[in-house]
């Protein structure tokens, strides 16, 4: 069987020392290959420009250009080439700024591996990707802001039930507690938010409140 | 004054510098550690756990770190200033709820209108302002609702906070612990030359109207 080509990403960071860590924990994947790594955005551009990665994961403050400006400008010219925001710590507002400059998704730098990959997959399907440890404050800001990845997607039709377990999950219930309310099994309750998550194309809760919050599904 | 200006200011200035290294130098070290760490591959389980309790303890310290460096100085307020700074300090006071305004039973509002771009340490008195307003009311008040106004008003920025709570004797007061607080909210005041007007009824809730000239 041939394997498929790895995802090319490029890295963007104005501290040494995080790259090195970045690059050591990606080596054994060969499904992601890093090709390059800036030390702030203008570098960052420039390198877009002559390597076309598919995925960029840039820091959001950065000397020079930072993060957001970079991505505003490798959004504009280089639609195809998505970008993943980095953060460390959830500054709620550079969030919010790197996402309508066009960023596809955003992670903390104290996100696990396995999210960082599933982030980079994520995206480069095209698709967006919340950090799993979004706070309720900042899913509240991301619903209300400017951004908005569903704009042109067709709007999918929910049941009732749908919409409840949704309106749930926004309150933060358990599926232990969206089951006893709906008087349902824990594991219907399960494939209800499955379902849910495929339908809006989210990868985790955050993504079901954003788009309920967003739709006016569930109101703040 | 010169002498409370010159300590406030000092003060401010040591908090940035704190804020900036843990944000900016200890974060990303931490970070690099865990990445590396995630490279290993151990076949043996009781190894495989240390390394996952390891990870979760640098996790644990960076979000540490990120209220530390928060409390010390908001990176909104810096970056964005502060209107959205303040808007933020609301947003995770309530934290873990999607209506974050509410925090112990107490819903705060926040409504501004016209507020230009202020000079940093401006915008930096007024940010504390109003969070010692906020713990006042939090912490004191037993009140339900809480007001928060940012407005001009002839050259000047009026902010004017209201509450629905038990009100206090100003005098009674300045001899307690809150006194500290007060006293802190005149500093802030007294230092950018603004007047700052208390009206506060035992029963009555608590006004506070702060006029700074811009």
């Amino acid at each position: 069987m041939r394997k498929s080509a790895p995802i090319r990403i490029l890295l963007a960071d104005d501290h040494e020392i995080f790259r090195d860590g970045f690059q050591v924990m990606l080596k054994k994947q060969d499904y992601i290959k890093l090709i390059g790594e800036a030390a702030n955005g203008r570098e960052l551009v420039e390198m877009v420009g002559m390597l076309q990665p598919d995925v960029v994961i840039t820091d959001i403050k950065m000397p020079e250009l930072d993060g957001v400006e970079a991505t505003r400008i490798i959004a504009n010219k280089y639609p195809a080439i998505q970008v993943i925001g980095l953060t460390m710590f959830d500054d709620d507002n550079l969030i919010i700024d790197m996402l309508e400059a066009g960023a596809k998704g955003y992670l903390l730098k104290s996100a696990h591996k396995k999210e960082i990959i599933e982030a980079i997959q994520t995206v480069y399907n095209k698709e967006v990707y919340y950090c799993k440890s979004t706070s309720a404050n900042l899913m509240r800001l991301i619903a209300q802001s400017r951004y908005n990845p569903y704009k042109h997607e067709p709007k999918p039709v929910f049941t009732d039930k749908e919409l409840e377990v949704m309106r749930m999950i926004c309150q933060q219930a358990s599926n232990k507690e969206i089951a006893a309310h709906l008087s349902l099994s824990i594991r219907t309750i399960e494939g209800y938010r499955d379902r849910i998550q495929e339908r809006i194309k989210a990868k985790n809760m955050v993504g079901i409140v954003v788009y309920a919050i967003r739709e006016g599904i569930y109101k703040v | 004054m010169a002498k409370i200006l010159a300590e406030i200011t000092t003060l401010e200035n040591e908090r940035a510098r704190v804020a900036n290294d843990l944000h900016d130098e200890l974060g990303p070290l931490l970070s690099a550690i865990k990445f590396k760490l995630s490279s290993i591959e151990t076949h043996l389980p009781e190894d495989e756990l240390v390394m996952q309790q390891t990870s979760e303890h640098i996790v644990d310290i960076i979000s540490r770190m990120r209220e530390i460096s928060n409390d010390l100085m908001p990176n909104t307020l810096i970056r964005k200033g502060l209107v959205y700074a303040i808007d933020e300090f609301i947003g995770k006071l309530g934290n873990g709820q999607i209506h974050g305004e509410t925090v112990h039973g107490l819903t705060i509002s926040f409504s501004h209108v016209d507020v230009p771009e202020l000079p940093k340490n401006m915008a930096i008195n007024i940010y504390r302002i109003i969070q010692e307003i906020v713990h006042n009311t939090i912490k004191h008040a037993k009140a339900s609702l809480l007001r928060i106004n940012v407005l001009m008003k002839d050259k000047k920025l009026v902010l004017q906070t209201e509450d629905n709570g038990s009100g206090f004797d100003y005098g009674d007061a300045s001899k307690t612990s809150a006194g500290f607080g007060l006293r802190n909210l005149v500093s802030r005041t007294e230092i950018m030359g603004g007047d700052l007007f208390i009206e506060s009824k035992k029963g009555k809730g608590t006004v506070y109207t702060i006029e700074i000239p811009v």
